[in-house]
């Protein structure tokens, strides 16, 4: 019976291993052939400098010199205290620490002015750049929803297909295509068939007669991109 | 042993998180990779087609100029189907004169820049005595040739032409052949008196069916269109009969006391529906034809008339006024299982099933007004299909499903319209002022 047991579960870690090996493989073929989708215009670089904005970035220097501040204030005052809590009368104290702190606060402006200068200047540019950047961004990702939205008009407005020739349930069929550069439509298949053959025409008859589509918006790097049409019946009957 | 153990649950850990990654990658992938658009509805309900003017193949000058009289009665058939926009001539780019029926020569690209999906060209060569006709439709998105069709026949035969071809562009696009071969029979009254007569789908060809100087009522035809039956006062009682519609002579199969009102046929034509009151009040009845055996379906005290059997022969939609006011119901081919379908509206009569089995279709009081409802058989998805100020009655399907006829009267006028199963598209089939009451669609020519 262990016998049994140990061999079943060898043959299962072969198999598991057989099973990972493949799909490893095939994802890797997957992810990295340059004939499939590319996702790298939607991993752009955008997405890095979407999290720092203008004003989260100043409220990010202002949190940080108010936290250099009082450390800054921490440390001496714990020196100063540490040192001469046992000493100096109460009264001292006082005195002491506000000159150290002044001496420290002066100093430490000094240095904060400092950094702020270098900070400033070296970071005005990263900031500006960021700015620009998250316009782009927003710029971008409004011009592609403005984009699929007039590829989505296009089609369409050139979908033809009279009611009652459908069968009872509701269909979907879905087609994929290529957009190039220029706006050509390229490599037309169907990843989902409706199952009815006339709306299926109608369907591919839509995009053939909606294309070619406005050029691709100038940022995308690539020079294609893939999308899926997905024609239904559902608000059709 | 125990290490074993260890190593191999650490493995199937492993195993376990690697594929976590792997699917996590995954829907990264799906997700970021590709963009899906939806799009719900077609812009335009109907096909886009162009029909250019006929070339004439011919030499003789003197010979008929048919060229027009083709594309423009194509072009009237294929706007009956409601399944088509004809673009007009007006819009087209190419010279007509130049460019023959055959694929040379096309410029597709001038027919897609006009909004066309499809094109139709034809010619035809008339001798004197035959006329040979030539059709093609092209797809102009592709640029080829979709189908393609000669016919030879007599000058007589060039409306049959034109409506084979018609029936074969819907056959090519939509999948069915449509129904420009039917005839619709229905009730024309004359006075006290009235006869069926039967009419084309295309409105032509008027023909009278029974002549019994009776009133005369309900016809229905048989699965095969030989036959047609019908209830006639010819004897005084109404009497049910049959009759071929090539004969004169029509048989009486049903005289008992009281009313004989037929329903459907059933689909192998040897049984048929009757409505009877000859055990008092009106009941349902299956007629064996061949031995005239009845058997009774409905036992009740109420008045169940307009049986009709679903396209599967298995159920029987019908109207009683059982719960009071008459209602649409639904029962099993054996009588039981009865199930009311209507609910909507204080009176719902005439129930005809679609023979694609979706839906079934009748006239309901709306605002003192009968008007066309279709609905599906559990009662789901209700449409009222007319809406206007006349009264609608007694729809009957075509026999692909896809076209309701029915009697409309109203502002002084009679009339039988067809439409598109969904309302639209209505179009007057005949028109009178003395009466035209209780189409019924006929089979498709077998």
């Amino acid at each position: 019976m262990i016998q049994e047991q140990d061999g079943n579960d060898i043959s299962f870690n072969r198999m598991i291993f057989i099973s990972l090996l493949i799909h490893t493989i095939v994802l890797t073929i997957i992810f990295f052939s340059p004939s499939l989708p590319s996702p790298s215009w939607t991993f752009g670089p955008v997405y890095s400098v979407n999290l720092i904005g203008s004003s989260e970035f100043l409220q990010a220097q202002k949190a940080a010199t108010a936290f250099s501040r009082s450390i800054s204030e921490t440390i001496p005052n714990d020196h100063s205290s540490v040192l001469k809590k046992r000493i100096d009368t109460i009264s001292s104290v006082p005195i002491k620490r506000i000159d150290v702190k002044k001496k420290q606060s002066s100093n430490v402006d000094r240095a904060i002015d400092d950094i702020r200068k270098k900070v400033g200047s070296s970071a005005s540019a990263p900031n500006s750049q960021a700015q620009s950047d998250r316009m782009d961004n927003a710029e971008s990702g409004g011009e592609m929803n403005a984009y699929y939205t007039s590829i989505w008009s296009r089609i369409k407005g050139k979908w033809a297909l009279p009611q009652g020739i459908l069968p009872k349930a509701n269909i979907e069929a879905i087609i994929q295509a290529r957009i190039l550069k220029n706006g050509a439509v390229a490599d037309m298949s169907f990843e989902k068939h409706s199952g009815n053959r006339y709306f299926d025409e109608s369907a591919m008859k839509a995009i053939k007669k909606a294309s070619p589509f406005p050029p691709l918006p100038q940022w995308i790097k690539d020079n294609s991109i893939a999308v899926g049409i997905r024609f239904h019946s559902s608000e059709f009957r | 042993m125990h290490n074993d153990r260890i190593s191999r649950c650490f493995l199937k850990l492993i195993v376990c998180s690697v594929y976590i990654l792997l699917i996590l990658l995954c829907a990264d992938f799906s997700a970021y990779g590709k963009v899906y658009i939806d799009i719900n509805s077609p812009a335009f309900q109907k096909f886009p087609i162009a029909i250019t003017d006929f070339k004439r193949a011919g030499e003789e000058s003197r010979q008929l100029d048919l060229s027009i009289w083709f594309s423009d009665n194509l072009a009237k058939y294929l706007n009956m189907t409601g399944f088509f926009n004809i673009i007009s001539k007006n819009a087209f780019l190419e010279n007509q004169k130049q460019t023959g029926s055959t694929a040379e020569g096309i410029r597709f690209a001038d027919w897609t820049a006009i909004g066309a999906e499809y094109l139709v060209k034809g010619s035809y060569l008339y001798s004197g005595k035959e006329l040979v006709t030539e059709f093609r439709l092209y797809d102009v998105i592709k640029g080829e040739v979709i189908t393609a069709k000669r016919y030879t026949g007599t000058i007589e035969d060039k409306s049959e032409m034109v409506r084979k071809f018609a029936g074969e562009i819907l056959y090519a696009l939509t999948g069915d052949k449509g129904v420009f071969d039917t005839k619709i029979a229905f009730v024309l009254k004359k006075g006290q008196t009235s006869s069926i007569y039967a009419i084309n789908f295309d409105g032509t060809d008027l023909a009278r069916v029974t002549n019994h100087q009776s009133l005369t009522l309900s016809p229905r035809w048989s699965p095969d269109g030989k036959y047609i039956s019908f209830t006639s006062y010819k004897d005084g009682n109404p009497d049910l009969y049959i009759k071929a519609i090539n004969s004169a002579k029509a048989e009486k199969v049903a005289g008992f006391e009281g009313i004989n009102l037929s329903g459907s046929w059933s689909n192998d034509g040897k049984k048929l529906l009757l409505t009877l009151s000859k055990d008092g009040n009106e009941n349902l009845y299956i007629m064996d034809l061949n031995n005239r055996n009845l058997k009774r379906l409905t036992k009740n005290f109420a008045i169940d008339v307009s049986p009709t059997w679903s396209p599967d022969n298995r159920k029987i939609a019908f109207v009683s006024n059982r719960s009071g006011s008459p209602q649409i119901y639904i029962m099993d081919a054996d009588g039981n299982n009865v199930k009311r379908l209507t609910y909507d509206g204080n009176y719902n009569t005439s129930p005809s099933w679609s023979p694609r089995g979706d839906r079934i279709a009748y006239e309901g009081l709306i605002n003192s007004r009968f008007q066309i409802f279709s609905v599906n058989e559990d009662g789901g998805n209700p449409l009222q299909l007319t809406f206007d100020n006349m009264n609608h009655e007694s729809s009957s399907w075509s026999p692909d499903g896809r076209y309701l006829v029915f009697s409309s009267r109203g502002n002084g006028k009679h009339r039988i319209y067809v439409m598109n199963a969904n309302g639209s598209n209505m179009r007057i089939l005949y028109e009178n002022v003395s009466g035209c009451i209780s189409p019924s669609w006929s089979p498709r020519k077998k």
